[in-house]
């Protein structure tokens, strides 16, 4: 009597244990693998400049202040939004932390804290542009990044502060703990705090659940404005403390860095990482593979000789692929292609 | 113009033949075969799973129907398990929804030639022309509205209307045999089904044969010529409408006269058995008038109504997510009003809602996190997940509800639905709730997957929880329900108990208007 309705097909049939699948293997080891292939491909055509200890140290060097915008990056975008202010707050907080110190003889640890605090705040505008004002993430954050820019620019009229920069911060880029840099072991505890926050945590399933079903969400008690929101805050706290990083890698706190073509490895990197580990989803361990893959990448690429155009050309093809390639598994998971608002 | 004896053979517009469908066991259509007459009003009329809908699918070519049936259109014979949707609308069939795909934001002239195509020179919309194209339908349709204006700004049965005007809008061609119409009054405001009903009466007198699909049977005595009865996917008549009342109708669609045996409600009666888990008083609010009834503990009160008659609106008023105008709710002794979800759920209230997919599971996520969302603070301590114990309960709510997954990590998208159902019945069971609110708890659910929701409803009542189901199947609140009531147009009617719960009762009471009741 009663209409039978078809039920949704099976997306992902369920697998008999035992036999090992291999498409599933090579779909969440792909960019580890792609990574090692790099790397020996390097290490075969330049042995004496890209396999090197150096190399490698500068590469771990290098890499951990775009970890880390990455990682602040797939926060918001585990819920579902994209923050592509990152850049320009990291900018922002940059200048906030070595003006404190140069400008106003603030002591590291007040300036360091003013830094992060700067980004944190500039989260709270995002979050309440996006969650409370409802206006589509992309477009927000993009508004809020111009204005950073021209106030970073205003501010500094142009010209990076260098004076007057503590050298505990100016010189972490050259020390290192038993052979390991140490902004790469910054990167690290940064890493396993967010990690922590978003698997181990109830307001890390609640923002996963927020981003895969809102409506859902809502049905289950989740207050997902405040989610959201407060994903901005964490993703604006963790570009400040991006910024404050950059300090120590570059020696200085340049206004150059607010634009958005600075991110887009981030970016790149973030969507790369959610080929990889679990498949469909952001995770902070695919994230950091993503961002190593892309500089090991580069450096491989400038040692043997590529113009520095290819950089650009990389990266941007980069993201293009790896936000179609994600997509495409997102849509075997959950039937929907499409991210954020 | 067609001459007299062309008029002659071609007196029906559509003649259904033989049709059948079947869904495993369920027959949905039992070699069912009428006629419906070019220019008249048809009405299509059946209880919940009388396959009406499952005639409607097969006519629109989005379900075939099995081998051996077939359809005649003006004369062409079609084979009912070959026809598409293509082929149905180059046959002449057109179909209008209960929400029908009207696009809000853009305006009259844009709706009308999304359904059709724009009029272009070389790539360019010729808006003069559109717009002149439309304005002759609204005139020729005598709809109240203008090219320029809206969708979104007219009333909700202009909007319907406009729908109609764009399915038929290429009818002076002939090329229109039949307008199919599903129950286009069921969601709209009382005053505006007059409007709507007289515009269904001019497309009918400008020569088009309708299809009316309604439950509202005072519609059907008003409006149409002739009425098609089904039950339980078999044809009972076909007959002029002429002559018919509302109790007649009623009798056709039930299959026996029934006596008005049952209790007709008139203020709220107590609940039958032990004290009172829910009182609910005067509650207004969207579609709902002073709506009252008690649910006691370890009771399943179920909510007997057709779509529109407020009883989604009912529930989501009881769960915080919709907020009330009047009245007053009383859980446990104290009174209550939850402003969000949350504080319903604390004060252990639970909803399985209607649309699984789009309100209850969530695609991305695990089998084991879409069963903890609702109650991670059980895991938590100091802040952290305690994975171990969140894993155990995931393990424990598959066994106990008999979840077949290949492990609680498995993606939930993998699961079919009744199993995805399952896991969302286990998500708010878990929390022990006092008062569990069900929205068409089985929809889209396969017969064993059925039974598992049951076993696990009735576990739980042994513990005191009560429970208001929603379900338009109407045996299954027959077989899950202690006491049920009936909703109409935001009102309570009606009060069922014991052995008056039956398919027929309900059918009838939701269907009776009221209007012709001695």
């Amino acid at each position: 009597m009663t209409m039978v309705k078809e039920t949704k097909h099976i997306a992902n049939p369920p697998r008999g244990g035992g036999s090992v699948n291999w498409t599933e293997f090579f779909e969440r080891s792909g960019l580890i693998l792609l990574l090692l292939l790099v790397i020996t491909v390097f290490a075969i055509l330049r042995p004496n400049t890209f396999a090197t200890y150096a190399n490698f140290r500068s590469i771990a060097t290098v890499q951990p202040v775009m970890a880390v915008t990455a990682i602040a990056l797939i926060v918001p975008l585990i819920g579902g939004r994209f923050d592509v202010s990152v850049g320009a707050t990291l900018g922002l907080s940059a200048i906030v932390t070595a003006s404190a110190m140069s400008h106003f003889q603030l002591p590291l640890a007040a300036a360091i804290g003013l830094g992060v605090l700067s980004g944190a705040l500039i989260g709270a505008v995002n979050g309440t542009i996006v969650a409370y004002l409802g206006v589509n993430s992309i477009i927000g954050t993009l508004g809020i990044a111009t204005i950073l820019g021209g106030v970073v620019t205003g501010y500094t009229n142009g010209i990076p502060i260098s004076s007057g920069l503590s050298p505990i911060l100016t010189d972490i880029s050259i020390q290192s703990v038993l052979g390991i840099p140490v902004l790469f072991i910054l990167m690290a505890v940064i890493a396993v705090a967010v990690w922590f926050v978003l698997t181990q945590t109830p307001y890390g399933r609640n923002l996963a659940a927020v981003g895969a079903n809102a409506d859902s969400a809502r049905l289950a008690g989740i207050r997902s404005k405040r989610v959201v929101m407060q994903s901005f805050v964490i993703a604006g706290a963790l570009a400040g403390i991006a910024g404050v990083l950059q300090i120590g890698a570059q020696g200085n706190a340049g206004p150059q860095l607010v634009g958005i073509t600075f991110i887009l490895p981030a970016l790149a990197a973030a969507f790369l990482g959610a080929t990889t580990w679990q498949p469909g989803r952001f995770t902070v361990q695919g994230t950091i593979i993503g961002i190593f893959f892309l500089g090991t990448t580069i450096s491989g690429l400038s040692l043997v000789g590529i113009q520095p155009w290819i950089t650009d050309v990389f990266n941007g093809a980069a993201v293009v692929l790896a936000i179609a390639l994600s997509a495409q598994l997102r849509r075997r998971r959950t039937g929907s292609l499409d991210i954020g608002s | 113009m067609q001459n007299m004896t062309e008029r002659a053979e071609v007196t029906s517009a559509l003649r259904i033949n033989t049709l059948s469908k079947s869904f495993g066991q369920t027959q949905a259509l039992d070699e069912v075969s009428f006629e419906i007459r070019g220019g008249a009003i048809h009405g299509l009329l059946g209880g919940n799973g009388s396959g009406k809908s499952t005639l409607i699918k097969a006519l629109a070519g989005v379900q075939p129907a099995d081998h051996g049936g077939s359809f005649e259109f003006l004369g062409t014979r079609v084979a009912a398990d070959h026809m598409t949707p293509e082929l149905s609308r180059s046959l002449g069939l057109r179909f209008v929804h209960q929400n029908p795909a009207v696009f809000p934001s853009m305006t009259v002239a844009e709706n009308i030639a999304i359904g059709a195509s724009f009029p272009t020179t070389a790539g360019k919309i010729r808006w003069k022309a559109l717009r002149r194209h439309t304005q002759e339908l609204l005139d020729r349709f005598e709809i109240d509205a203008r090219a320029g204006d809206m969708v979104g700004d007219l009333r909700q049965a202009e909007q319907t209307m406009i729908a109609i005007a764009r399915a038929l809008q290429d009818a002076d061609e002939n090329a229109v045999s039949a307008l199919v119409l599903d129950e286009p009054t069921a969601s709209l405001p009382d005053h505006e089904v007059e409007i709507l009903l007289d515009a269904v009466r001019r497309f009918a007198a400008a020569g088009h044969t309708i299809i009316y699909v309604s439950h509202r049977l005072d519609e059907v005595i008003q409006l149409t010529d002739d009425v098609t009865i089904l039950r339980d996917g078999r044809h009972v008549v076909t007959r002029p409408t002429e002559g018919l009342s509302e109790a007649g109708l009623i009798e056709l669609i039930v299959g026996h006269s029934l006596e008005k045996s049952y209790a007709s409600a008139q203020a709220a009666t107590p609940a039958p058995q032990g004290a009172s888990r829910l009182e609910v008083r005067n509650l207004s609010g969207g579609p709902l008038r002073d709506v009252s009834f008690d649910v006691g503990r370890g009771e399943v009160l179920g909510i007997a109504g057709l779509l529109g008659s407020g009883r989604t609106e009912l529930l989501r008023m009881l769960f915080g997510d919709l907020e009330r105008e009047g009245g007053t709710v009383t859980l446990d002794g104290s009174a209550v009003r939850f402003a969000e979800v949350r504080e319903a759920m604390a004060a252990g209230v639970a909803l399985v809602p209607e649309d699984r997919n789009r309100e209850g599971v969530f695609q991305g996520l695990s089998v084991r996190h879409n069963l903890s969302i609702a109650d991670l603070g059980c895991f938590t301590r100091a802040g952290r997940i305690n994975g171990t114990r969140e894993r155990q309960e995931a393990r424990q709510s598959i066994a106990d509800h008999r979840i077949k997954t290949a492990d609680d990590a498995a993606l939930i998208s993998s699961l079919s639905g009744g199993n995805q159902q399952k896991v969302v019945m286990a998500r708010w069971l878990r929390r022990k709730p006092r008062l569990l609110l069900l929205d068409e708890p089985t929809q889209g659910v396969d017969v064993g997957a059925r039974e598992d929701l049951y076993a696990a409803i009735r576990a739980s009542l042994s513990d005191g929880m009560s429970v208001i189901a929603v379900s338009s199947d109407f045996d299954e609140l027959a077989q899950i329900c202690d006491r049920v009531v009936v909703l109409r147009d935001g009102c309570i009617t009606d009060e069922l108990r014991g052995k008056d719960i039956t398919r027929q009762q309900m059918t009838h009471l939701v269907l009776a208007s009221g209007k012709d009741a001695a």
